[in-house]
């Protein structure tokens, strides 16, 4: 690990100011410095925001809740606001780390954390993501854990959050402050970038802007919650495939349908056609497998990673079938699912 | 910028109920800090990547991953490590019903096993099996096949309930 | 345990517990030494380059950095290690210490930084630049064979390192009699060991007394002495190794390693304590590999399914390096592969790749994909001749009427009960309500599946086996015993232990021998100063040639003790004189009586007033004995397990698992059970998620814990063990060994589970692990058609 200069921030005034010169902010640092060991990231000051009094909170934010960015994923799990209001975030977190690492994990913290594409990760590789115009080694790489929607020719990772999948599905909203002093509050969609060609810029954030808080809007009453993750192991894998859903049933119809994916984008994945295309229908196996077809119409999948297509279709129908109460069924799974 | 001084920085840890001076560099790893520098070698490093578990330790007495903690980070914070639960002549009841159980074998992993559920089940006192492998999940063990583990973190609750002699 | 014995198959917890649980246990780098230099490696980023220069000037003249050692500064320091045993088939090889002309797998040390601070030889490392040239690389068995491979080892002609065959019989004419000939198909990937703890070493050298301290986390602590000492120029006077506790081996640490050598040369060199501590990346990176086998198998049968021939083709990727001779696992492989069947027309060919990935090594059970052959083969037959798997078992099951069986390699099969714990398995798991509920299931769309399969496990490895083999070494093991003056019992023998807990089962195996609870013994390990020089641990011999060595230098012991115990009573021989619990009795009538004498008072009169002993009997209770043990013992177990598919996600739930084992007698039925539940884990852990992933061009994707996946306690079932006991009479006690046939059973019947829950489907298991992914994949191959509508 490179050396580096420390500085603890009192206040988000120097936080900004010092970030705005170069530093790198760290919270709970369970991202960063495992990118530290490995020299993919290598900052010479780290700023260290824990502090900084006031962003620890979970707060009533009219109907809704605003989270500081320095919420501890555990505190964050266990709220009952958020158990019984929010219960897609509760899981999507139990299903994110260990308890060791969600005691220590920020709100903030887990929205930026970097991809873990195999080729990220070791510095010997070529990375765009780690060294603009380096080039890609996971394209025509093992491609096991990576994207399969919003890559580019630059770049083919996931991102690697399940909170942030969770939040997409609930709508939520990050609220940041600007080296100015300036806030500002942006959904997640504005937040993060597609790689493009420029795979190392991840958000919108401007230099020196801070994520204070993250704001959930009121539930929505009535509706269902799900989150269902397929990864490799019960503990720190990352998601093969995951869907957030928050689902309204109204007379037999679905009011309204809100999905978010993680394990398939190169951010955290909503697509508002699938939503739109679901809201109004009377739930079906057909209509599932349509939205389904709409979600991946665009996905871009090699050898390695072509499973996800299959795994990502029956991952939305099986939580579609649970949130609408469609039966599943009941026999040839396989078949039923998947006219021909 | 400057270029990052390697001069070590001066820092006051608490641990064990212990204040410790040490003067280390910024980049210096909670588990190096203590094992190095405070001489308690029995938070053990496996991964240093937060995956297997061996180095958690108590951070204001909850778990956490020593190996992906700054020690300069643990300014005003307590941290608790596995030198401050049970002796080899006075065990804790989760290291006694370890020991009985057969809950370890090459004991690498241990400390880290013994640290997560002495919190744990001060928190929860009746899991059931099912609870105490998703807790489990936290710690690689490379030896038991955890079943002894589970056994013996279920015979600790009970005991500790006093259903148990 | 119905043997009479009293100390052995006590059911003792532990004696390594205490310490380990309250985390004062000390490995490796708990050991403080003051003033010790840091090592860190620079690796070869390149799967396969030639090394044009190393240029380490700004990083010796960084802080703390003490110097810089590349390949040809280690070759001045120590010797090349070759290896060329005669055997036929099996090419020479040579290697430096480290790589001095070029790099043969991602990972491969090629320059050592030593530094006052792990840290600063870190950030040193990074700052040697070395200039590669690149070379094509070989990432695969199918590559090193094609007839324009780049050459892995420069000095063969071939990357065919070592290639055997064997006829027996006459499989040919069996197949063209046979009802039918099933072939069948069997990839196992690559696995490491993954010990928590990982790889590292202390060396401190003594320059006034040109003595060598080696402190490492060892399994074979006194061959290791031979080499270090044997490569450094030195004599065996001239090392001591010591091995403290040690966090998991699993075979990873049995050779003497590249960077372990260097850092001993170094600390001669530097006169200086050196040490190093490999990190993870290091570890499943380039500490050691295994596991990598194609196997192939062609099986004539009669309409009943009784094997009349079998033939069988391994094909084995041994990665860059040869640690230990090419033919060493696969060999053992061929050599067992019949097991608990009746067969003996039976050909095998046998070939090893070089490849540019981590050199392969032995892991727990070395001959782990065995079982997974012989009984995916029992299955294949099966389904080819649709006959009830466990017909066709039971066709073939080797019974008592069978023993002792010459296996078609000349191997002796007795004491073993292939066919007993294969009907124990069959009536605990019920197979016909398991049918009936597999059919209900399938009606419903739900995809269960039940596998089987029996194991014979290979263990102890006697010197015959080593002498048969062709490879230089013993299987021999030698102990001593030492009461002392105040009667209390030490005890030493040349194993080490990784995990296992040999403290209080060879307690168990001093005491029953000498008459004294094993409380009262302690067993020292892991000194080449202290042990007598033994062969260490490796292939489950820590029970027999261990246990059974320190038994009988016990029972030598208690035939002194006794002696001495005759003269202090007044009696003319020690016939009716009997040792418990340390106090001696004597048989009065039908019964044994304490006769108010105690070792202690035996001990006290060996050493303090020798003058009285009897004539010939010497002053002290010193003892010593060695031991070899047979060729081969061998355990047998069935496994059975339930499982079910999940057809939309490609997972795999366990449902049940359970083993009928024979394992002869057991010392310590605690640690035994420990021993079958970690093998079992390790196994279904293999077989369900670890893989070291290579891609085309040999860089090592899965170098971190969360890309090479270990078992969480979620991914694993409960274990229920079914005990059965035939005592091996060929060895001391009846002892058999075991710890490794968990790995072969478990790899088996999770294959042959799936297999048979996706047969509806089509699907063979033929290739493993059994990610969802490839579960997937293979019901996608095999119903192609359901895939048309998600092509965009």
């Amino acid at each position: 690990m490179k050396p580096f200069d420390y500085q603890r921030a009192r206040d988000l005034e120097t936080a900004a100011e010092a970030a705005q010169a170069g530093g790198r902010i760290i919270a709970g640092g369970t991202n960063l410095l495992d990118l530290m060991k490995l020299q993919v990231m290598t900052p010479e000051r780290l700023v260290d925001i824990t502090r900084i009094p006031g962003l620890d909170r979970i707060e009533s934010d009219g109907p809704g809740l605003r989270i500081g960015a320095l919420v501890r994923n555990s505190d964050l799990s266990a709220d009952m606001r958020i158990r019984t209001g929010y219960p897609v975030l509760a899981r999507a977190l139990l299903a994110g780390a260990s308890g060791q690492i969600r005691n220590k994990a920020t709100t903030g913290g887990n929205l930026l954390q970097r991809t873990r594409c195999p080729y990220f990760y070791d510095p010997a590789m070529a990375c765009n993501k780690r060294e603009p115009g380096a080039g890609c080694a996971a394209i025509g790489g093992v491609s096991r854990m990576l994207a399969i929607l919003g890559t580019s020719e630059a770049c083919r990772a996931a991102h690697p959050s399940d909170m942030a999948v969770a939040l997409r599905a609930l709508e939520a909203e990050v609220e940041t402050r600007r080296a100015d002093g300036a806030t500002r509050r942006l959904g997640l969609d504005a937040l993060y970038r597609l790689p493009g060609e420029r795979p190392d810029l991840e958000t919108t954030l401007e230099p020196g802007e801070i994520i204070t808080a993250v704001l959930l809007p009121a539930p929505l009453p009535g509706a269902t919650q799900s989150y269902r993750k397929i990864r490799d192991r019960a503990s720190y894998a990352f998601a093969l495939v995951s869907v957030a859903a928050v689902v309204r049933m109204e007379d037999a119809r679905i009011a309204t349908a809100s999905l978010a994916f993680g394990g398939i984008g190169a951010r955290p994945w909503k697509d508002p056609e699938v939503d739109a295309m679901l809201s109004g229908q009377s739930p079906s196996a057909e209509l599932f497998v349509r939205a389904a077809d709409r979600l991946l119409a665009q996905a871009e999948t090699d050898e390695g990673n072509d499973f996800k297509r299959e795994m990502t279709r029956r991952a939305l129908i099986a939580v579609m079938r649970e949130a609408t109460g469609l039966a599943p069924a009941s026999t040839g799974t396989d078949k039923a699912e998947v006219p021909a | 910028m400057s270029a990052p001084t390697q001069d070590p920085l001066t820092l006051s840890l608490s641990v064990n109920g212990e204040t410790h001076e040490v003067r280390v560099p910024a980049r210096k790893l909670l588990s190096d800090v203590l094992r190095d520098d405070i001489g308690l070698t029995g938070t053990h490093v496996g991964c240093e990547h937060g995956v297997c578990g061996a180095c958690t330790i108590l951070i204001d007495g909850r778990p956490a991953r020593a190996c992906l903690t700054f020690a300069v980070q643990m300014e005003g914070h307590e941290v608790t490590t596995i030198e401050a639960v049970g002796r080899p002549d006075t065990l804790s009841a989760l290291q006694q019903a370890l020991h009985e159980e057969h809950g370890l074998q090459c004991g690498f992993c241990t400390p880290g096993i013994v640290v997560t559920f002495e919190h744990y089940l001060r928190e929860n006192t009746n899991p059931t099996a099912e609870d105490v492998r998703d807790v489990l999940s936290g710690n690689l063990c490379r030896c038991t096949g955890y079943q002894n583990i589970v056994v013996a973190v279920l015979k600790a609750a009970a005991r500790m309930r006093g259903e148990l002699a | 345990m119905s043997d009479g014995f009293t100390e052995i198959g006590r059911a003792l917890p532990r004696k390594e517990d205490r310490r380990l649980v309250t985390g004062r246990g000390r490995y490796l780098d708990d050991l403080a030494s003051p003033g010790a230099l840091h090592v860190s490696f620079v690796r070869s980023p390149h799967a396969h380059a030639r090394i044009l220069e190393i240029d380490s000037a700004e990083a010796a003249e960084m802080p703390g950095v003490v110097g810089v050692f590349t390949g040809r500064d280690l070759d001045h320091m120590t010797t090349r290690l070759r290896l060329a045993p005669p055997i036929e088939g099996l090419q020479p090889t040579e290697l430096t210490t480290l790589p001095i002309n070029k790099v043969r797998f991602h990972g491969d040390p090629v320059a050592c930084v030593v530094a006052t601070d792990r840290y600063l030889a870190e950030d040193a490392a990074e700052c040697v630049t070395v200039e590669y040239e690149q070379l094509r690389a070989v990432t695969s068995i199918a590559e090193a064979f094609a007839p324009d491979a780049a050459l892995v080892d420069d000095s063969l002609s071939s990357n065919l390192v070592s290639h055997q065959t064997l006829s027996v019989g006459d499989p040919a004419a069996r197949r063209a009699e046979a009802h039918r000939v099933v072939e069948a198909r069997f990839a196992l990937h690559r696995h490491t060991h993954v010990p928590l703890e990982t790889r590292g070493c202390l060396a401190d050298w003594d320059d006034g007394r040109a003595h060598l301290n080696m402190h490492i986390g060892n399994q074979v602590p006194h061959p290791l002495r031979s080499q270090l000492a044997s490569r450094l120029g030195l004599s065996e006077s001239q090392v001591t190794v010591m091995s403290p506790d040690v966090g998991g081996a699993f075979g990873q640490k049995i050779a003497l390693y590249r960077e372990e050598l260097t850092v001993a040369a170094l600390s001669r060199h530097l006169c200086r304590p050196v040490r190093w501590r490999e990190d993870r990346m290091e570890n499943l990176m380039s500490a050691a590999h295994a596991r990598e086998y194609e196997c192939r198998t062609r099986t004539s049968v009669s309409e009943t399914g009784r094997i009349l021939g079998l033939e069988l083709e391994i094909d084995e990727d041994f990665g860059g390096y040869c640690f230990y001779p090419a033919n060493y696992m696969a060999r053992v492989i061929a050599l067992i592969m019949t097991g608990p069947y009746r067969i003996q027309d039976y050909a095998y060919e046998v070939r090893v790749a070089l490849t540019n990935k981590c050199g392969a090594g032995p892991m727990r059970a070395p001959m782990a994909i065995t079982s997974w052959v012989m009984e995916g083969t029992i299955d294949a037959i099966a389904r080819d001749l649709e006959l009830d798997p466990v017909e066709v078992r039971r066709v073939n099951a080797l019974g008592p009427e069978d023993l002792p069986y010459k296996m078609p390699t000349g191997e002796i099969l007795e004491d073993v009960t292939p066919r007993e714990t294969l009907e124990m398995a069959v009536a605990a798991i019920d197979v016909a309500a398991f049918r009936e509920r597999q059919t209900q299931a399938r009606s419903e769309g739900r995809y269960l599946g039940l596998g089987l399969c029996t194991v014979i496990e290979s263990t102890t490895y006697g010197s015959e086996f080593y002498k048969s083999a062709g490879i230089p070494g013993s299987g021999h093991e030698s102990a001593w015993v030492r009461i002392e003056p105040s009667g209390v019992v030490n005890a030493s023998v040349g194993l080490m232990g990784t995990g296992q807990g040999y403290e209080s089962p060879l307690s168990q195996a001093v005491a029953e021998g000498l008459g004294v609870r094993s409380e009262d013994v302690t067993v020292h390990m892991g000194n080449t100063d202290i042990a007598p020089y033994g062969m260490g641990s490796r292939g489950g011999r820590g029970a027999t040639a261990g246990g059974g060595t320190l038994y009988l230098c016990a029972l030598k012991a208690r035939e002194r003790v006794l002696a001495i115990a005759a003269s202090m009573l007044d009696l003319n021989d020690a016939g009716g004189l009997r040792m418990r619990a340390g106090q001696i009795e004597r048989m009065i009538g039908d019964d044994w009586q304490k006769v108010g004498l105690a070792l202690t008072d035996v001990a006290r009169r060996a050493y303090l007033d020798p003058l009285v002993l009897p004539e010939g009997i010497p002053p002290g209770l010193d003892f010593s004995q060695s031991y070899d043990p047979p060729a081969m013992t061998y355990s047998n177990s069935t496994h059975a397990c339930e499982v079910e598919v999940d057809l939309q996600t490609g997972a795999i739930s366990i449902d049940r698992y359970l083993v009928a084992e024979d394992s002869g007698t057991i010392l310590n039925p605690i640690v035994v059970s420990g021993q079958q539940q970690g093998a079992i884990a390790m196994g279904l852990s293999g077989a369900l998620l670890e893989q070291v992933v290579y891609d085309s061009s040999g860089q090592n994707l899965s170098a971190t814990l969360a890309d090479y996946l270990v078992a969480s306690p979620n991914e694993l079932p409960e274990f229920e063990i079914l005990h059965h006991h035939t005592p091996n009479r060929r060895t001391p006690a009846g002892i058999k060994g075991m710890a490794e046939g968990g790995v072969m059973g478990a790899i088996g019947v999770i294959a042959n589970a799936v297999s048979d829950a996706l047969a509806p489907r089509g699907v063979t298991i033929k290739r493993l692990p059994l990610t969802p992914q490839s579960i997937r994949a293979l019901l996608r191959e095999a119903a192609p058609s359901s895939m048309k509508r998600t092509q965009s």
